[in-house]
């Protein structure tokens, strides 16, 4: 489904992410881990086409979309969270999701020429958002401002939020963190659930036991090269991991 | 009657401000863009204006409505190059290119003497229906015209800002990235809006003409666009009625300043003084009230729209997703 090949970035002199293969097939969850500074969001970045890359290509649906727009990639299916949920900490949960779906009240003319049409789509979304809100538990909070929210609610809303563009593949950018044990849980069960249904997930998380519970595979990224890949079972026992994540010199270790 | 022209010629001052005040929320309230060219596109309708309606030779001689409508157009069309170049870029360096634009259009004026009459400007300028309303009221006449305007305005503003458009502008506001996340095309819409902005402003640009009856480059240095903005802080960002109020109350007190007793030795310093008092005005206002009067109100959009969910939400069979029932 998604399919990266060979991608690399660097600023200036620094090497963030150098090449980088990795693949997502459909209704997997796979995840992503490495120490802070990986380069696993400059991944994402660069997937998502928020970032452009220096070498290498992202193929999705068999297609290559390295040349295209973030937008048009949203279109097609490919969504991104980013680590800090904030969202539109202004608007109403309700409004978190409304401004979804792309819309003919999103015009300037169409705001007063097309009253009639723009309120009949406003109910079609508003019964959309309701039902989805209520799978999440959030449909009581739906008219409060975003930024009344816990952080592990507004993480749930930002899940939401990407349900919302119909997605097939999200990348979720660190879902666990900052999320209570309780809430973990739901989260956990949510991702399963929307497996269960057919959505594929990239996840990067630090939490390990997170990724270990949800994912099918996972990748270990450190400096910006994959030093790993494989089960949780596989990539729990390691060496290479074990040594990057306690932050013992590889030498040494060897 | 004397009391009365003069009470008109603030109202109408303060409904040109207010009017100002209302475009600028369009971009800089509710799209968020820090917008410091306000003035640039006020002086580029006003002179739009003058040089199509007003006769040889210095304008065609065409009638005014039509110099309303060019004054939009022309607005709305060189707001649209500079939103092109200026709206790559974000808020403080868009502040710094839009109040360099501005100027550039106040020094065309002042050094074009060809097509502007230079820095002596251009006098005498007709008035909308100034053979049919009798000189001595005519003042109370246009403050009811630009009072008129400005529910026009408020009116336009505010259905934008309860629409899905509106939405999806403070959307924009808030956090450009996510926008992008959800598949918008941002750049489209901050350029739309933007000139739409520009020709509202444009359009009041007539206003300030018809008022002054005369156009010169000195009408339009920059400190118009921070009295601008400084109404729409002491009024409330984002929040149109909010736009209004702050233009009136900084108006009015700026003009009270000439009703303080002193000799005419000291008028001049006294014209110094009125931006002394908007300044500590706003600092006031920004100290005890940091949202301004009237703060942005978010409307729930169930009320909006008249939405409620008629029948519970109930669990359907189709592969576990809950659906409403309409």
């Amino acid at each position: 489904m998604l399919l990266v090949n060979d991608i690399s970035k660097s600023f200036g002199g620094i090497q963030a992410v150098k090449d980088v293969n990795l693949e997502v097939k459909k209704g997997e969850i796979v995840g992503l881990i490495g120490p802070n500074g990986a380069g696993k969001t400059t991944l994402f970045n660069m997937i998502s086409l928020f970032l452009s890359s220096s070498k290498g290509g992202v193929q999705f649906l068999g297609e290559n979309i390295s040349r295209e727009t973030p937008e048009r990639v949203v279109e097609k299916g490919l969504l991104r969270t980013f680590q800090t949920p904030v969202g539109f900490p202004k608007l109403t949960v309700l409004e978190n999701l409304m401004v979804v779906p792309k819309q003919k009240g999103e015009g300037i003319f169409s705001t007063f020429l097309k009253r009639k049409s723009i309120v009949q789509h406003e109910r079609e979304n508003y019964y959309k958002v309701c039902a989805l809100l209520e799978q999440f538990n959030l449909f009581q909070k739906r008219n409060e401002l975003a930024e009344n929210l816990s952080a592990a609610e507004l993480k749930l809303l930002e899940l939401c939020r990407q349900l919302m563009a119909n997605p097939k593949i999200m990348l979720l950018d660190e879902p666990a963190s900052g999320v209570n044990p309780v809430m973990l849980d739901k989260m956990v069960e949510h991702i399963l659930r929307l497996r269960e249904e057919g959505m594929t997930f990239l996840v990067i998380d630090h939490n390990l036991g997170f990724i270990y519970r949800i994912c099918d595979r996972i990748y270990c990224l450190a400096n910006g090269e994959l030093i790993a890949s494989g089960t949780p079972e596989e990539i729990s026992n390691n060496e290479r991991v074990k040594s990057v994540y306690l932050g013992v010199n590889e030498n040494e270790s060897a | 009657m004397e009391a009365l022209v003069f009470i008109s010629g603030l109202v109408a001052l303060g409904g040109i401000y207010a009017m100002l005040a209302i475009s600028l929320n369009v971009n800089g309230g509710m799209l968020g863009l820090w917008d410091l060219g306000v003035v640039g596109y006020f002086a580029l309708g006003a002179y739009s204006y003058t040089l199509i309606s007003t006769d040889a030779p210095y304008g065609l001689g065409l009638p005014m409505v039509i110099g309303v409508i060019a004054s939009a157009v022309i607005t709305g069309l060189l707001s649209l190059f500079i939103g092109f170049t200026a709206l790559r870029l974000r808020s403080e360096y868009l502040l710094i290119t839009t109040f360099a634009f501005a100027e550039i259009i106040r020094i065309v004026a002042t050094n074009e003497d060809w097509l502007t009459n230079g820095n002596v400007g251009i006098f005498g300028l007709e008035k909308p229906f100034q053979e049919v309303i009798p000189g001595s009221i005519y003042m109370v006449f246009f403050a009811g015209l630009v009072l008129a305007a400005l529910g026009g305005y408020y009116f336009f503003a505010q259905r934008l800002a309860d629409s899905p458009m509106g939405r999806y502008m403070r959307a924009i506001r808030e956090n450009e990235q996510v926008t992008q996340s959800i598949g918008k095309e941002i750049f489209k819409t901050k350029l739309k809006v933007f000139v739409l902005s520009s020709s509202m402003v444009g359009v009041v640009g007539c206003f300030y003409v018809w008022y002054m009856s005369i156009i010169a480059p000195n009408m339009f240095y920059s400190t118009v666009t921070f009295t601008v903005w400084t109404a729409l802080v002491l009024g409330g960002i984002g929040n149109n009625k909010g736009a209004i109020i702050g233009a009136f109350v900084l108006i009015f007190v700026q003009e009270a300043t000439r009703f303080i007793p002193v000799p005419t030795e000291y008028s001049t310093l006294l014209a110094g003084i009125r931006q002394l008092i908007s300044g500590m005005l706003l600092i006031l206002v920004l100290r005890f009230l940091p949202q301004g009067f009237i703060a942005e109100k978010f409307k729930s959009v169930e009320r909006l729209f008249n939405l409620e969910l008629k029948n519970s939400i109930v669990n359907e069979p189709d592969g576990g997703r809950r659906n409403v029932a309409g």
